[in-house]
């Protein structure tokens, strides 16, 4: 679907937190777009920026945190320049999120309906008993059922599930075009995960949502994601549309992310395990950030000393690694000034407007 | 399309913490008995501001001074010869507009800026905190004596309609709202500081609310519940401080009906065994005192999100 313009576009982010140990570049030239209708989901462990790289997104970073760089554009406007009474009509309005444990986003002290009701009357003029009767179809169209009773209830009287139904109706209480659903599924059992996953892709369907899906969980990708972008350690090191990246992992992190997922009958007694463990943001490797954990291109002096860029291997298939931007397959895709490499996260990125040049090495 | 069992129980009650706080009150005889009490007491401020019978007037009449009680005086009557009942009646009124005025202005001004402090943090918070600790600072008494003094007389609500003019006990509310604003402040603020950091608080900032919408919608909503149990426990400590102050000669007007100010001048009429004065008015304390802590002891137990289900 590259013939349409994307609907959020991300390029060359930046975030950094500056702790007391110094600054902590959680998030750190990451590229991507989603296009509407469209799933594109950002994978990688515990801690690699996913969910900075969101609430960046949203300009919502916690302090100390802050966007240092990179632009943020969601249909071609620049949220990242808009001051906070605008932005505040982007959250809920244009851009609803959902978070990852529904039984602490939902206020315990107010019943669900009332907390759908808030937030559609937050961008919406209309009055109190059309917003409840709204309300009500947005919980129903959410796989509530009997949407009735259920607004009147409290959060602590629901399941899992059902709160993360109600979570998704405030999300799009509003009908945002864009949906940030931040490890959706990760506190819910698997048939319910199922479930939620099938509700937003219908969703997203029926809407024309773009949907940004932020997991850990490479199966929750191959259900819902159309393109993949694989963060590590504050940097997307893979972008690929789900298939290719599935059938031809080139990264060696993506390539260890998939060999540890389970196959039911593959006869293996165990998973290969990534050795080592994720870098210190605070002080990370030279060079490549995953060059001490790679098992490839041991004795290559770049991977140590120089940041690989981001190179195209293929349609649509971007990767940042030495050992796979080396051959003939990426020569083509390097423009000669270098700045397409860069800031190519995602498939048929525009041409380049002169953002995201700066740094070519590492740190 | 249903993920979970049913909750089939929520059908029939109403769920809401507050809904299920007052049935878990309404449940207890112990918190009705002294919600009983109280409202006695209420009655009985109320009554008293009415003209009462012949025998129970407050005019002095030096004919019938020091009579012990009997069915003509059921109190008895002091050296002025004003009726004990009617004396206790009045300082009951006293009393419970005290309680009353000084926490109507003292819970929610100790809320809203320990929400505020708690909850934006930085320089809120020191300004704030500066002025808890500055006024928490000065010896209780001689804070109250001062505020008192500075605040005697003061008409609340001057110039609105609403405008209550307390006489002399409007030095004795503000002092004590002051004062008592301050324990409420600190609570709500670390409570603040919590729910700022909670998911909710996230997810009302993701869905575009501005941040004193927030303050307003989630932080104060959640901290209501200690602002509830301080009014209880401020009631008690006001009705208390009140009896302290007028027994000083520092609290409501002079001359005026106060349990303090009778208690006071029973102290000389206990030695020539004139007992009813100092009984009725420590009587009539003890027990408006000990159904107010009984019912806050019991709210709190309704309140406490850590407690059973009902």
């Amino acid at each position: 679907m590259t013939d349409r313009m994307p609907l959020l576009n991300v390029c060359d982010l930046r975030t950094v937190f500056d702790t007391d140990s110094g600054p902590v570049c959680a998030v750190d030239g990451v590229s991507f777009a989603v296009r509407p209708g469209r799933t594109f989901a950002l994978v990688g462990e515990s801690g690699c920026g996913k969910t900075a790289t969101a609430l960046s997104v949203l300009a919502l970073v916690p302090p100390p945190g802050r966007v240092t760089a990179g632009r943020v554009e969601l249909a071609g406007e620049d949220l990242l320049a808009l001051g906070e009474r605008r932005m505040r009509a982007v959250r809920g309005g244009r851009i609803g999120m959902v978070f990852q444990e529904p039984a602490t986003t939902l206020d315990p002290v107010f019943t669900c309906g009332r907390q759908v009701v808030e937030a559609i009357r937050l961008h919406r003029r209309v009055g109190a008993r059309r917003a409840k009767a709204t309300a009500i179809d947005m919980l129903a169209r959410a796989g509530v059922d009997d949407p009735a009773r259920r607004a009147k209830q409290y959060p602590h009287q629901l399941s899992g599930g059902l709160r993360q139904r109600v979570m998704i109706a405030i999300a799009l209480a509003a009908g945002p075009e864009l949906l940030i659903a931040d490890e959706p599924t990760t506190a819910l059992d698997v048939t319910t995960q199922w479930r939620i996953l099938r509700l937003l892709r219908d969703l997203r369907d029926s809407d024309g949502l773009g949907v940004l899906l932020i997991t850990h969980d490479l199966a929750v990708v191959a259900e819902s994601a159309d393109g993949v972008g694989v963060m590590y350690a504050g940097q997307l090191v893979e972008t690929a549309d789900v298939r290719t990246l599935f059938a031809e992992p080139a990264h060696p992190y993506t390539r260890g992310l998939l060999s540890c997922a389970a196959r039911l009958g593959d006869g293996r007694g165990r998973f290969d395990a990534i050795a080592g463990t994720p870098p210190d943001l605070s002080a990370p490797p030279s060079g490549c950030r995953f060059h001490p954990r790679c098992p490839a291109g041991k004795g290559d002096q770049r991977c140590g000393s120089a940041r690989p860029p981001l190179c195209m291997i293929g349609p649509g298939h971007w990767c940042a690694c030495w050992q796979c931007s080396g051959d003939g397959a990426s020569a083509s895709a390097v423009r000669p000034d270098g700045s397409q490499i860069r800031r190519g996260g995602s498939p048929a990125t525009q041409p380049n407007d002169g953002h995201g040049q700066e740094r070519t090495d590492g740190i | 399309m249903s993920d979970a069992p049913q909750t089939t129980f929520a059908v029939t009650q109403r769920a809401g913490p507050w809904a299920r706080a007052g049935r878990k009150l309404t449940r207890s005889p112990m918190a009705m008995a002294c919600a009983g009490v109280i409202a006695l007491y209420v009655a009985a401020a109320a009554f008293a501001a009415f003209a009462l019978a012949p025998q129970w007037q407050t005019s002095q009449d030096y004919a019938r001074a020091n009579q012990p009680p009997s069915l003509a005086a059921p109190l008895g009557t002091d050296a002025f010869g004003r009726s004990v009942l009617t004396k206790t009646l009045l300082g009951a009124k006293v009393s419970l507009t005290v309680g009353l005025v000084t926490n109507v202005i003292a819970i929610p001004l100790g809320m809203v800026l320990g929400a505020a402090a708690g909850y934006y943090g930085r320089r809120l918070d020191d300004v704030v905190m500066w002025l808890v600790a500055t006024l928490a600072a000065i010896p209780g008494i001689i804070r109250v004596i001062a505020l008192k003094f500075a605040f005697a007389d003061t008409v609340l609500l001057e110039g609105t309609p609403v405008r209550v003019d307390l006489g002399g006990m409007a030095g004795v509310c503000v002092a004590l709202s002051l004062t008592f604003w301050i324990g409420t402040c600190r609570l709500v603020r670390a409570e603040a500081m919590k729910i700022r950091q909670s998911d909710y608080v996230l997810a009302a900032r993701a869905a575009g609310r501005s941040g004193p919408g927030i303050l307003f919608a989630h932080v104060l909503p959640n901290v209501m519940h200690i602002g509830v149990i301080n009014f209880s426990l401020g009631f008690v400590a006001a009705v208390m401080a009140e009896v302290v102050l007028s027994y000083l000669g520092i609290g409501v007007a002079v001359g005026a009906p106060s349990w303090g100010g009778m208690i006071s001048a029973a102290r000389s009429d206990l030695i020539v065994g004139r007992w009813w004065e100092l009984t009725a008015a420590v009587g009539a304390m003890f027990v408006l005192v000990l159904a107010l802590n009984l019912l806050g002891d019991r709210l709190r137990d309704a309140l406490d999100p850590k407690a059973g289900k009902p």
